[in-house]
C-alpha cells in the first residue's frame, strides 16, 4: 500500500534519505505518485504487490497508514492486527507472530467443526 | 466561564465526529470520506492542544490531539510516547495457552502444536525450542523487543543507500569510520559505535514538524479500524493504474496482510 510520502523535500525532509540520493517532493498527481512508486518498487526490490493509494489518501487515512503501518486482516475481512504507528511501531516480526496465531485460529476452528460432524 | 464553553463545543464536535466514524466502506459515495474527516480531526487536535490543563484531565484526547500537544512542547519522541502506541492484537499468550498448553505448565511444546509445526516455528521467537508468554510479548520491556530495536538501528547506520541490505562495500565503509588509523575494531570502538553514537542520534523537534503533523506527513490524525472491527473495503490499482485489487476479493479465502509506507 503506498501512501503518502513521509519525508519529501518539501516537507518532514531527512538527512538520512539525502544520504543516500532519495530526494522526492511530495506527488501532487496520482501519476506523479505512481511515478514514485514505480521507482520504490524497483530500488527496494518489493515483490508483493504494490496498490498505489489516491492522491486524497482515501485509503491511508481510513486505515492511519501513514507514515508507516501493519495489518492482518483475517479471512472474514476482520481486523486481526493493528500494528502502531510507523516508525516506532513498525514491527514486521511481531505482524508475522500474528499472522501465524491467525493461521493456527483458522486451522483449530476447521478441526473443531470436523470434529463436531 | 469562556474555558467551559469551549469544551462544551469541544465534546459537541467530538461526538458528531466520533458517531461518523464507523465502518463505512471507503469506497460510498454516501459517507464523509476519510480525507474529509482528516481535516475536522485536525481542528478538534488545535483545540484539545489549547485547552487548559484542567480541562484536559476531564476527557481523554484524541491520539491527534496528544501528539500535536507532544510536538508544539517539544517534547522528545519514541516508542509508546504521544500517539505511537503499541499494537493490538486479537491472540495474546491467554489465547494460545488456553488453546494448546494442554498440561498447563505454561510452556508450549512442538508436541502440544504437532498440528501445525511450521507455525511453532513462527511462534518461538528465540527459538530455544518451546512458546512460552515471553515469546508473544512485543511491549517495549521486553528485552527480545529492546534488542531488535537496537539491530535494526544499527542495520539503519551501515546501509548507506537505505535499501535494507548491506553490501560489503557499506559494511567495510562502516569498518572504516570506527577503525579510523586502525587496522582493526576494539572494545572501545564498538561501544562507541553501538551506544555512544546512538544516544547523539537523537533529534530535538523543531517548528517544521507542527507543519508537517498537520500535513500528515507525521501520521493520519484517524485510528484506523481497531481490532474486530469489520476492515473498510478498497478498491485500488498498481503503480500503472492497472490490475485492480478490492479488499473484500478476499473474504472467505485467506487472511490478508496490508503493509503501508512510502519511498522515503
Amino acid at each position: 500500500m503506498y501512501v503518502r510520502e513521509a519525508h519529501a523535500n518539501d516537507g518532514a525532509f531527512s538527512p538520512a534519505n539525502k544520504n543516500a540520493g532519495i530526494d522526492i517532493r511530495q506527488p501532487r498527481t496520482f501519476i506523479e505518485r505512481s511515478s514514485v512508486a514505480k521507482t520504490c518498487a524497483t530500488r527496494l526490490q518489493i515483490t508483493m504487490p504494490v496498490l498505489v493509494d489516491t492522491i486524497d489518501d482515501r485509503v491511508g487515512h481510513a486505515y492511519s497508514g501513514m507514515p508507516d503501518r501493519l495489518y492482518v486482516i483475517d479471512r472474514n475481512g476482520k481486523v486481526a492486527y493493528q500494528g502502531g504507528r510507523g516508525p516506532f511501531g513498525f514491527k514486521p516480526s511481531e505482524m508475522e507472530q500474528s499472522l501465524a496465531l491467525v493461521l493456527l485460529e483458522q486451522l483449530s476452528n476447521s478441526k473443531g467443526k470436523a470434529g463436531s460432524k | 466561564m469562556k474555558r467551559i464553553w469551549n469544551l462544551a463545543l469541544l465534546m459537541a464536535v467530538t461526538t458528531v465526529v466520533h458517531s461518523n466514524a464507523s465502518d463505512h466502506p471507503v469506497t460510498s459515495k454516501t459517507a464523509r470520506s476519510p480525507s474529509a474527516e482528516a481535516e475536522s480531526r485536525w481542528v478538534i487536535a488545535s483545540i484539545e492542544a489549547s485547552l487548559p490543563p484542567f480541562a484536559r484531565r476531564l476527557m481523554p484526547l484524541t491520539e491527534a490531539g496528544l501528539m500535536l500537544q507532544t510536538v508544539q512542547t517539544g517534547e522528545s519522541l519514541g516508542p509508546g510516547q504521544a500517539w505511537y502506541k503499541s499494537s493490538q492484537r486479537r491472540h495474546d499468550w491467554d489465547w494460545l495457552s488456553g488453546q494448546f498448553d494442554r498440561n498447563l505448565d505454561r510452556r508450549i511444546t512442538s508436541d502440544e502444536l504437532s498440528a501445525a509445526p511450521v507455525l511453532f516455528g513462527r511462534l518461538d521467537r528465540d527459538g530455544n525450542g518451546v512458546v512460552t508468554g515471553e515469546d508473544l510479548d512485543w511491549t517495549e520491556k521486553s528485552t527480545w523487543v529492546q534488542k531488535e530495536t537496537q539491530s535494526l538501528w544499527l542495520l539503519r547506520q551501515i546501509d548507506r543507500d537505505g535499501d535494507g541490505r548491506i553490501t560489503g562495500k557499506e559494511w567495510n565503509d562502516y569498518f572504516q569510520r570506527f577503525a579510523g588509523e586502525k587496522a582493526f575494531l576494539n572494545a572501545n570502538d564498538i561501544r562507541e559505535a553501538m551506544l555512544v553514537e546512538r544516544a547523539r542520534g537523537r533529534k530535538s523537534y523543531e517548528d517544521y514538524w507542527v507543519r508537517s503533523l498537520f500535513e500528515g506527513d507525521l501520521g493520519s490524525p484517524l485510528e484506523g479500524p481497531r481490532v474486530g472491527d469489520a476492515a473498510p473495503d478498497f478498491t485500488l490499482t498498481d503503480s500503472y493504474g492497472l490490475n485492480p485489487i478490492s479488499l473484500s476479493q478476499f473474504r472467505g479465502n485467506k487472511p490478508v496482510v496490508l503493509v503501508f509506507g512510502s519511498f522515503t
